[in-house]
């Protein structure tokens, strides 16, 4: 690829807005996923505190 | 679920396989254009987009039939899921193709069919996300989206023959054709592959999002359970 060839700046801008686009994109999908596991994680451990204390464990 | 988890490191494997050497063969190896010259480098990553644009978005349209016929549970799952990444893969092949036609075309851009059609479809998105956040009620929300994603794929034909059916500035294409392509292999080679990364990264992100999505669901379940026991 030649740097110095005309409007190379559309070239290396098209790439750099793909590139912030998708990794966006990704970073957003990953967060809410991570948020998700992690409050379904904590709702387990409410229902089993809450299964502990009323006396029914396996329930 | 426990497919998915075999299955989503592979995935990713080969999207990163993918975008190296597609990248590689389209930044390092491919010639430039004799007329565009290096501006054809674009293509690499503007094509593949509008590619998966409408790809997701057929996506969309299938799982949405399948929502309001057969009633699968995962099917408007998986449509709602898909939405934010075929807005971005849209979004994406306009800005792209914005930035390729300014010095090609000597202009950002023009209403002819295939970009206004282009246009459309990223309208389509928003408004099949927006439905989602509006309504509370996710199975009057699914069956609203469904019918918009379905009723919108008309769109996507249009955006296909555009440029057979009308007078476009834009080329017509040059891919997927009866008689053939009509790239030389050393520049088609590079857009396949592109195109293959882009189909895999939605792969990749669609499986993450439908699990988030279930999970979300769950979480909603539990949350309307604890607070009709409490009342």
């Amino acid at each position: 690829m030649d740097f110095s060839a005309p409007h190379m700046s559309f070239v290396i801008s098209s790439y750099a807005v793909t590139f912030v686009v998708l990794g966006a994109l990704a970073v957003w999908i990953f967060a809410r996923a991570r948020s998700v596991t992690r409050r379904l994680q904590q709702l387990d451990d409410e229902g089993a505190e809450r299964r502990r204390k009323s006396g029914h464990p396996q329930a | 679920m426990r497919l998915q988890s075999t299955v989503q490191p592979w995935v990713w494997i080969i999207t990163f396989a993918l975008f190296g050497v597609g990248l590689f063969l389209g930044l390092a190896r491919a010639p430039a254009d004799y007329q565009q010259g290096e501006t054809v480098r674009i293509m690499y990553v503007h094509v593949p987009a509008a590619w998966s644009a409408l790809m997701v978005y057929t996506v969309m349209a299938v799982a949405s039939i399948i929502g309001i016929v057969f009633r699968h549970p995962l099917a408007d799952i998986a449509a709602k899921a898909a939405a934010p990444i075929g807005a971005a893969f849209c979004f994406l092949a306009l800005a792209t193709g914005s930035l390729w036609g300014k010095p090609m075309w000597g202009t950002w851009w023009v209403w002819d069919a295939r970009l206004t059609s282009m246009f459309v479809l990223l309208l389509l998105y928003l408004g099949y996300m927006a439905i989602w956040q509006a309504i509370d009620d996710p199975r009057r929300a699914s069956r609203i989206a469904a019918i918009v994603a379905i009723v919108g794929f008309i769109n996507v034909p249009i955006v296909k023959f555009s440029v057979d059916w009308w007078y476009s500035l834009h080329q017509p294409a040059s891919v997927f054709r009866t008689d053939g392509p009509t790239i030389h292999p050393s520049i088609l080679t590079p857009l396949l592959i592109m195109g293959l990364a882009y189909s895999f990264l939605f792969l990749a992100l669609h499986l993450i999002s439908i699990r988030s999505e279930i999970g979300a669901r769950r979480i909603r379940q539990t949350e309307l359970a604890r607070t009709g026991a409490l009342q």
